[in-house]
């Protein structure tokens, strides 16, 4: 790479950053792995930048990768990182969130499974198409219809449980 | 979560809080040349299978260079080969003193054995010898048994030694091997081919254009140096071919050919057949220079390993040359039959092409089937069947009743022939 090269690069990471770390967080939940998602993420488009330049869109590239290398990293976390059947105690609120809600999207978010929330999180937070949603996840638009739709079925009904939830402790408080 | 702008916002809400961590785009940077330097090391390390894959390969497969195949140094005049097989002490003794018995310059001297074997499943015993003879000649001799006579061992071919630095192989291909000396088998298959390779050579694969190629069985599986082969009584010497295969060390390698000859030559009493290097050709005819012109005679066939190129019509002694007539020369003309169906009739040259004549029709139906093998019997031989010379494949089918004619294609390239064989009388014989 030259040096035109490099600044058109630096230039490139720095304007695109921010959005692809809120991207990765909602599809992580949790900000360090964003981070290294992220940084991963462009690492792998520097490498390849002059390439780049001269083919496909550099920004649908960086999607496709985001979502491949989440994938990817969630598909070898599930090989050598065995769960526990159940869990042993409840994952602990989010103390300086401070509304409930966020704390409540993350935990659904988190129990989505991962092409599930890739689709969510692409299409209500990328404002992504469907046509652009199946291109960076690598599938069919009815299998990203599909993703979509299930994923916000689980989300709902896990919003439905945590009213239920509150109204409970309310009446019982 | 109400609608999906509501959640959108959520979403947007969650994520809004995460800050990039400082340095962040030097991170980046670190990390691609990291990458780079992966990348690398892996398409490096896959080149380097790759070219180990390739050169084991190479190895097994057995590509590289050719095999190449070492001849033993000569013993003074003889061939420096060791024996092939093990040797029978007494069949060399016994064979010995029959080389010396039968007048042809014995006793023989410093005799040493390429071959002396009992039970062999076809010929019984076969001993091939060399020795000096009385004059201190270099000699060559072939024994088998005469099956008439108890299997005792026979003298059947007596000739000087080859050349001990070039001869890879030597052979003896004769239908007189089976009975008394001099007679001919009776056996439609009696024709037998005995050759003896150099060390080395894996493979011997021994042929006669008499026989077509699809009754040959696997052409690769390995020999002995010693071969002995059974063909029709028609084949001769002049039309067997001895083909020498090295198989390299190389568990895949394909064998690769040493060397591919004609037969050496016949028994005592069989035609001989005298070498003759074309000197001129017209569409018509060659001239052949015959060192052996003495031996030649008008009427005795020309030929080569794929068959007939044509008939000696004149002799020019003082100049060593023969004049050959072609097989589709308007001159040409003879008795002829098909190969195995054994339909008589004749062939003639017609200037352009040959044609088969005569063929017999009426009752018995003769039926001659497009490349069916024509041959032509040799004069020199004792009857139409030995000996017999493929002058032509039927080129159609003779469907027809009626049909008593039919063209033929020479199985000889007639514009490319560079030597022949004249098939001369045997000794003592006049033909």
């Amino acid at each position: 790479m030259d040096r035109q090269d490099d600044e058109g690069v630096t230039a490139f990471v720095r304007a695109s950053y921010g959005r692809l770390l809120h991207e990765a967080f909602l599809l992580c939940g949790d900000a360090g792995r964003a981070e290294d998602l992220v940084q991963t993420t462009l690492a792998k488009t520097v490498v390849v930048w002059s390439r780049l330049q001269r083919s496909e869109g550099i920004d649908n590239y960086v999607q496709r990768t985001l979502i491949n290398t989440y994938l990817s990293a969630r598909r070898r976390r599930a090989w050598w990182e065995l769960p526990f059947g159940r869990l042993m105690e409840s994952q602990a609120r989010d103390e300086y969130a401070g509304v409930e809600q966020r704390d409540w999207l993350r935990r659904a978010l988190d129990a989505l499974p991962p092409r599930q929330r890739a689709a969510v999180v692409l299409r209500f937070y990328g404002d992504l198409s469907e046509q652009d949603a199946a291109l960076a996840l690598g599938c069919s638009v009815g299998t990203v219809k599909s993703l979509t739709s299930r994923g916000l079925r689980a989300l709902r009904q896990r919003w439905v449980e945590l009213d239920a939830t509150a109204e409970h402790e309310v009446r019982y408080a | 979560m109400h609608s999906e702008t509501e959640f959108r916002g959520h979403l947007a809400a969650l994520a809004e809080p995460v800050k990039p961590v400082e340095g962040y785009e030097d991170k980046v940077m670190r990390r691609s040349r990291r990458l780079r330097r992966q990348r690398r090391m892996t398409a490096g390390a896959a080149a380097a299978v790759c070219v180990a894959v390739l050169v084991t390969a190479f190895r097994v497969v057995g590509f590289g260079s050719a095999s190449q195949l070492a001849a033993p140094p000569p013993d003074g005049p003889f061939l420096g080969w060791s024996a092939a097989g093990d040797v029978d002490a007494g069949l060399v003794r016994e064979a010995t003193a029959l080389w010396d018995a039968a007048g042809t310059g014995g006793p023989h001297t410093a005799v040493r054995a390429f071959v002396a074997l009992r039970n062999d499943q076809q010929l019984h015993s076969i001993a091939v010898l060399e020795g000096y003879d009385q004059q201190g000649a270099a000699r060559l001799a072939f024994f088998t048994s005469d099956v008439s006579a108890a299997n005792a061992l026979r003298l059947r071919a007596d000739r000087p030694a080859p050349d001990p630095v070039t001869t890879q192989v030597i052979s003896l291909v004769s239908p007189r091997l089976t009975g008394p000396v001099g007679a001919v088998s009776t056996d439609d298959f009696g024709t037998y081919a005995i050759v003896v390779a150099m060390p080395g050579v894996t493979t011997v694969r021994v042929s006669n254009t008499i026989i077509d190629d699809e009754m040959i069985g696997d052409p690769d599986a390995p020999t002995s140096r010693l071969v002995v082969q059974r063909f029709p009584l028609a084949a001769t010497a002049p039309t067997t071919t001895i083909s020498g295969f090295v198989k390299p060390n190389r568990p895949l390698a394909k064998p690769t050919k040493v060397f591919e000859v004609q037969g050496d030559g016949g028994a005592d009493d069989d035609p001989r057949a005298v070498p003759g290097k074309v000197s001129a050709a017209t569409g018509q005819q060659i001239v052949v220079a015959v060192q052996q012109i003495q031996a030649v005679r008008r009427g005795q066939l020309a030929v080569v390993t794929e068959g007939l190129v044509g008939r000696v019509t004149a002799v020019d002694v003082p100049r060593g040359e023969a004049t050959i007539d072609l097989v589709t020369s308007t001159g040409f003309a003879g008795p002829a039959y098909t190969s195995i169906s054994d339909v008589p009739g004749s062939v003639r040259g017609t200037g352009t092409s040959l044609v088969m004549e005569h063929i017999p029709t009426g009752s018995i139906v003769y039926s001659i089937s497009a490349g069916n093998r024509v041959v032509m019997p040799d004069p020199c031989q004792p009857n139409d069947h030995v000996g017999a010379v493929t002058v032509g494949r039927a080129s159609s089918d003779n469907k027809a009743a009626s049909a008593t004619s039919m063209e033929l294609t020479p199985t000889v390239d007639l514009t490319h022939v560079r030597e022949v064989s004249i098939m001369t009388s045997p000794a003592g014989g006049d033909c």
